[in-house]
């Protein structure tokens, strides 16, 4: 599935300019979404979904603009979404609730329905407690019923919104290994603060601030722009000025910190930079005015 | 099909409230022993009997649907699975109107086991046609009330936090009651009394009588066209109410967004 935003703009009464400008195209296979609070994240994902409108530009999905009903339609069959805040039903047991998904997305084979739901339920780690309502159920087994629902119908568009948030670090790893398997033959589009995550599954990442997209390209390519702007201090009793400090560490003689900077402080040692280094060294660049 | 399917599943949902099913039906019950001849509804060949077993179930669980229903319309919005349901595609239309026919499907079946129950009983004293006649009462008066009151509930619902709205929903239905069913009657001076109207579909139908009958309100009868044009009033305020409930419960904002 081959996705192209054009020009895209949303504003909200309260909100103008929410998304600016964005003309992108995204890839197959794992895309990640960062970017900090109130980027239009969400709201890009939502218009994604066909759940609301933009107010200017167009969405395109294999050559079609989705403000067309059909190929609104057409493009919500083919889409899981797993929104940021979710609570199923809490009267349903698992796979009630996702035979409730599946008729949504037009799965009119009943026993297709069940059969993918009782793979789903055993996929997430629910089998033990299918039969129980998901009112009573943990934050975090609840969100595995979210991450199910979305696999409802074997989407080939994957839109998923802080999949990993209230999951304890196990079952985080498990949904990140499910996920990277689902990447291969579909576009996931992967909205997360956990920088870890989509350095981990997503080849390609596009980065929001402020409603505008400030990268887009290789996770690598991001990754390589704090190439040689990253350092660890030696041990310091403050913090260095005029550095974005990604991580410290105390130590006995002081507090080591880990920085993206172009001037570190005597005694610093270059570090290999991550994905959380490169998104810093974009978000001080972008504070720069570079 | 995908209505049903979809009706279904809120049927399920509806049913696993159990102590609203359980007042519902109590209330059902309640409204077989309230007649005005000797003798329940049951125990006569009478229409007009079967007629006034419908307008008490049309006026007593309509109370425990009021109460109930304050979450048609704000629960998947407060739990973000409405998110799910707009990224699906089902026309919003046919999912709130699967939404309300699957929990009034529920919520009704004690009203319509009772009146199928009375009707069973007529037909053993000779009335043949109860049956079809507690169907024709079922739609044209139980159902209509039921929706009037979900509507309601779901409006108040998705206005107000849930407790209150439950309280403002029962107020509300007996709103309606007295502005259309209960009308005040001046008697003697320093007190009143209220007369109970009879449902316009019974009155037109069924030959029905106001339950206490005072002169100058025996006069005041429908007609067959009358009676029709009140019912699609009725569907149309709820569908309306409905609707108003809808958008506000989408406005509002439950979850960050």
């Amino acid at each position: 599935m081959f996705i192209s935003l054009d020009h895209l703009g949303k504003d909200f009464p309260k909100k103008p300019g929410a998304l600016d400008d964005l003309t992108l195209d995204l890839p197959s296979g794992m895309i990640g979404l960062i970017g900090p609070n109130g980027a239009g994240k969400t709201t890009l994902m939502r218009i994604l979904c066909g759940i609301v409108g933009p107010t200017r530009g167009r969405v395109l999905v294999d050559g079609r603009d989705i403000a067309e009903p059909r190929n609104r339609r057409a493009l919500k069959k083919a889409l899981g979404y797993l929104p940021q805040d979710i609570e199923p039903y809490p009267n349903l047991t698992p796979p009630e609730f996702l035979d409730y998904v599946g008729v949504l997305k037009g799965m009119d084979d009943k026993r297709e329905r069940r059969r993918q739901a009782d793979e789903l339920v055993e996929r997430v780690g629910l089998a033990d407690v299918r039969r129980r309502r998901i009112g009573g159920f943990s934050g975090g087994m609840r969100r595995r019923v979210g991450i199910a629902q979305a696999l409802m119908g074997d989407p080939r568009l994957l839109v998923v919104d802080e999949p990993t948030a209230g999951l304890d670090p196990e079952e985080r790893m498990r949904f990140r290994t499910l996920i990277a398997t689902l990447g291969g033959d579909r576009t996931v589009v992967l909205s997360t603060h956990i920088l870890d995550d989509v350095a981990q599954t997503c080849p390609y990442v596009c980065v929001l601030r402020s409603g505008r997209l400030r990268y887009d390209g290789a996770t690598a390519g991001l990754t390589g722009g704090a190439h040689g702007r990253t350092w660890l201090t030696p041990p310091l009793m403050a913090p260095p000025s005029g550095a974005v400090v990604v991580n410290a560490a105390t130590t006995a003689q002081g507090t080591r910190y880990r920085i993206v900077s172009a001037a570190p402080p005597a005694g610093s040692e270059p570090v290999e930079p991550t994905l959380e280094d490169g998104y810093m060294a974009l978000a001080a660049d972008d504070r720069a005015g570079l | 099909m995908r209505f049903l399917s979809l009706a279904r599943t809120h049927a399920r949902m509806a049913a696993r409230q159990r102590a609203v099913w359980i007042v519902s039906l109590l209330l059902a019950l309640l409204s077989i022993t309230i007649t005005v001849n000797p003798g329940l509804s049951f125990e006569t060949d009478n229409p007009a009997a079967l007629a006034l077993t419908a307008q008490m179930l049309a006026l007593l669980p309509p109370i425990a649907y009021a109460a109930a229903f304050t979450d048609l319309s704000a629960e998947s919005e407060r739990l973000g699975v409405s998110e799910v349901e707009s990224s699906a595609p089902v026309h919003p239309v046919a999912l709130t109107a699967a939404r309300v026919a699957g929990a009034l499907f529920v919520m009704t079946l004690p009203s319509a086991g009772v009146l199928l129950f009375c009707a069973g009983g007529q037909m053993l004293h000779g009335n043949a046609w109860a049956v079809l006649q507690s169907a024709v009462l079922f739609a044209g008066v139980v159902l209509p009330a039921a929706l009037m009151a979900a509507s309601l509930s779901a409006f108040a619902g998705a206005l107000l936090p849930r407790a209150v709205a439950r309280i403002a929903a029962i107020v509300a239905w007996f709103g309606v009651l007295f502005l259309t069913v209960f009308v005040p009657v001046s008697t003697e001076p320093g007190s009143l009394r209220l007369h109970i109207a009879a449902d316009p579909l019974a009155q037109a139908f069924f030959g029905s009588t106001p339950l206490l009958d005072y002169p100058e309100s025996a006069a005041a009868s429908a007609t067959p066209l009358e009676a029709l044009a009140l019912l699609v009033l009725k569907f149309t305020v709820a569908a309306a109410l409905l609707a108003v409930a809808g958008a506000i419960a989408r406005r509002r904002t439950y979850r960050r967004r």
